[in-house]
């Protein structure tokens, strides 16, 4: 192909994405509105509105009202999120989660299968197989991509995973092994970055859409995923993670914790086996002072990390995802007083603390970097 | 003589199973399959052979043991599980979303109704909904820092005749609560009865909510979360089908499929009710 065809190429296909981004986001619903919208000429409009009609993305619904000069009433058009669906798979330490969901992110069914201490890029390959393979039948809608989220090192542009020390991988080629293996395009990411990624895309639990997220994720490994509204930009893992490794909020030093002040407490659910996150939720609001204790030694340790985000990424919401979530609004709560005591209330003014909306947020994640790869949605 | 898919089922003419089954034959017949519905004989056995000889077969609820599953599957016949896990063999399996719909009723009630006090009536204790159902309840107890007091915990076994006499029997003891949280919707209607023979208005002095729905829950006004029994059946035909034919054909499935499930309000459950 010569050097003009691939620009034109590729020109094309970002006319195409201005376009289709206009109709998703209702911005524009006429042929008109669009060439006014995207500054594009009429017919390069008309021939893309044509493609995209073909490709069943968008479609004709009826005529709007004249313009006031009077003239021919204009047909209108409107995305279709249910013309395609995505796979978006999540894999953590523990289990593998995948969601079947439509351009909008509607979610028809969901799919999961545990690790059982699986690692290793064979086993995993195998599960996040198992995992599409579940979704694949209950597919309504040609299937447009894959996403997967998983933490580590991620190679996004070639579908790489560099390092995850959790799951075991080194250099695995997980995206071009899924893509031969199901025949459609496969996108990898981190799974704190999309975590970050799938709140903007999707909207969180107060519906609000901040301009720059960041999203902490602690679970077995602590991670770090920012995203910014109106770009595809997503990153972070690399920024954060020796400073986070350094604070001792990895489950197993949570549990050593645990552990010394359960010496202190008798009688204290720290000292339970298994002990979770929710457990010490619970017991902290029933007057466990050891339980309380550790929610406020670990408030303490995150807020230095949220400081260091704050005045490293300054982002306009700081998000809790992965097991921590459990620790709810009065740790959130915790953590915004001790991240004051550290940067000063007046940083705090601008910021907002939030809990992941969702379990399945690395999931969803996945599909927003499936949606945005594929068709330059929806960011 | 088109290809057969095999339903085993051990309550086909129950209001749930009957809706699975409805949801599960859609799917054979725009596959053109036939879909033959077995259950157990009277001493409790299924006969397995039959069932294997055709394409596929879905097993609904608890209707096989391990071992019985075993069998059915053993030389790569295709199986699904509906409402049922097998670990091992670890066969393919459909559920509703049981943790969603436990915090969807916790939330409702402690958030939108102001009950702080619920008796939780158990299911069947070896079935998987029923343990899913009690877990999800325990963590959204924790998740509402309310405590967790076994005493609230009673015995339903998903029959609407034991649930009845579980509440009646906390009734007696002279128990208070505030609210009443069943695993199953036809338990629930029983437990409504059981409350009002004692006096006690719903939802002015005690709100009741529970897991499924269907036209009585409907009828008795019974807030629930609904999980879309038909669309159960259709996704497990769905995967049994994938099983069997098109591009996947002999792809061993693995892992549970989960549909959501969605909060229903009706009159057992009024809003702005609870005393301050």
């Amino acid at each position: 192909m010569t050097a003009r065809r691939s620009t034109q190429m590729q020109l094309k296909r970002q006319n195409r994405r201005l376009v289709l981004r206009a109709l998703y986001r209702g911005e524009a619903n006429t042929r008109v509105a669009l060439s006014q919208d995207t500054g594009l000429s009429k017919p390069t409009i008309s021939n893309l509105v044509s493609e995209l009609l073909e490709d069943g993305l968008i479609t004709e619904e009826g005529r709007g009202r004249s313009s006031d000069q009077g003239g021919k009433r204009p047909t209108l058009l409107a995305f279709r999120p249910e013309a395609r669906q995505l796979i978006g798979v999540a894999v953590l330490d523990r289990r593998v989660s995948g969601v079947l969901s439509s351009l909008d992110g509607s979610v028809t069914a969901r799919h999961e299968l545990r690790l059982d201490g699986a690692r290793g890029g064979p086993a995993l390959l195998a599960a996040i197989t198992a995992v599409v393979e579940g979704l694949w039948p209950q597919a309504d809608a040609p299937l447009l991509s894959i996403g997967v989220a998983l933490p580590g090192k991620v190679d996004g542009a070639m579908g790489v995973v560099r390092r995850s020390a959790s799951l075991g991988l080194s250099d695995e080629p997980l995206g071009p092994d899924l893509a031969r293996h199901f025949g459609l395009p496969v996108h990898v990411g981190n799974y704190a970055e999309l975590c970050a990624l799938g709140e903007l895309a999707f909207g969180s639990q107060d519906g609000e859409r901040p301009e720059t997220l960041a999203t902490l994720v602690l679970d077995d490994t602590p991670d770090l995923g920012v995203s910014q509204l109106g770009g595809s930009m997503h990153y972070g893992s690399e920024l954060a993670g020796p400073m986070i490794d350094q604070l001792g909020l990895d489950w197993q030093a949570v549990l050593d914790l645990a552990e010394q002040l359960a010496a202190s407490h008798p009688g204290s659910v720290l000292g339970a086996e298994r002990l979770r996150y929710l457990q010490v939720r619970h017991a902290a609001a029933l007057g466990d002072d050891g339980a309380a204790e550790l929610s406020r030694l670990l408030a303490a340790r995150l807020a230095r990390a949220v400081a260091w985000v704050l005045l490293v990424v300054q982002p306009s919401r700081i998000s809790l995802g992965g097991g921590i979530a459990a620790l709810g609004q009065p740790f959130l709560e915790l953590l915004r007083a001790e991240t004051a005591g550290l940067v000063g209330r007046s940083v705090l003014d601008e910021v907002t603390f939030s809990l992941a909306w969702s379990e399945q947020l690395g999931a969803m994640g996945a599909v927003a970097l499936a949606m945005q790869e594929q068709l330059g949605l929806p960011a | 003589m088109r290809p057969r898919l095999s339903l085993i089922a051990n309550d086909p003419t129950g209001v749930f199973q009957t809706s699975v089954i409805r949801g599960a034959l859609e799917v054979a017949r725009a596959s053109s399959l036939d879909l033959f519905v077995c259950e157990p004989g009277p001493g409790g056995d299924v006969d397995l052979e039959s069932a294997r000889a055709s394409a596929g077969t879905l097993v609904l609820a608890s209707v096989l043991d391990d071992a019985a599953l075993g069998v059915l599957s053993g030389g790569g016949h295709p199986v699904s599980l509906i409402s049922h896990e097998c670990p091992d063999p670890a066969l393919p399996a459909v559920l509703h979303d049981n943790r969603q719909g436990m915090r969807q009723l916790l939330d409702h009630l402690v958030l939108d109704c102001g009950r702080f006090s619920p008796v939780f009536v158990r299911g069947e204790p070896s079935q998987l909904d029923a343990i899913e159902r009690e877990q999800a309840f325990r963590e959204s107890l924790m998740r509402h820092a309310l405590p967790i007091r076994e005493d609230r915990f009673i015995r339903g076994d998903f029959e609407p005749a034991i649930a009845a006499a579980s509440i009646r029997a906390h009734l007696e003891s002279g128990a208070r609560f505030d609210s009443v949280v069943v695993t199953d919707y036809l338990m629930a209607i029983s437990i409504l009865s059981e409350l009002e023979r004692f006096g006690l208005a719903v939802p002015e002095e005690v709100t009741v909510v529970a897991f499924g729905d269907g036209p009585e829950a409907a009828a008795a006004g019974l807030s629930t979360v609904a999980a879309d029994v038909v669309e159960l059946g259709r996704r497990g035909a769905r995967q049994l089908v994938a099983q069997l034919d098109g591009d996947r054909k002999g792809t061993p499935l693995r892992g549970r499929t989960l549909l959501s499930t969605t909060l229903v309000e009706r009159a057992t459950s009024l809003v702005g009710i609870a005393p301050d």
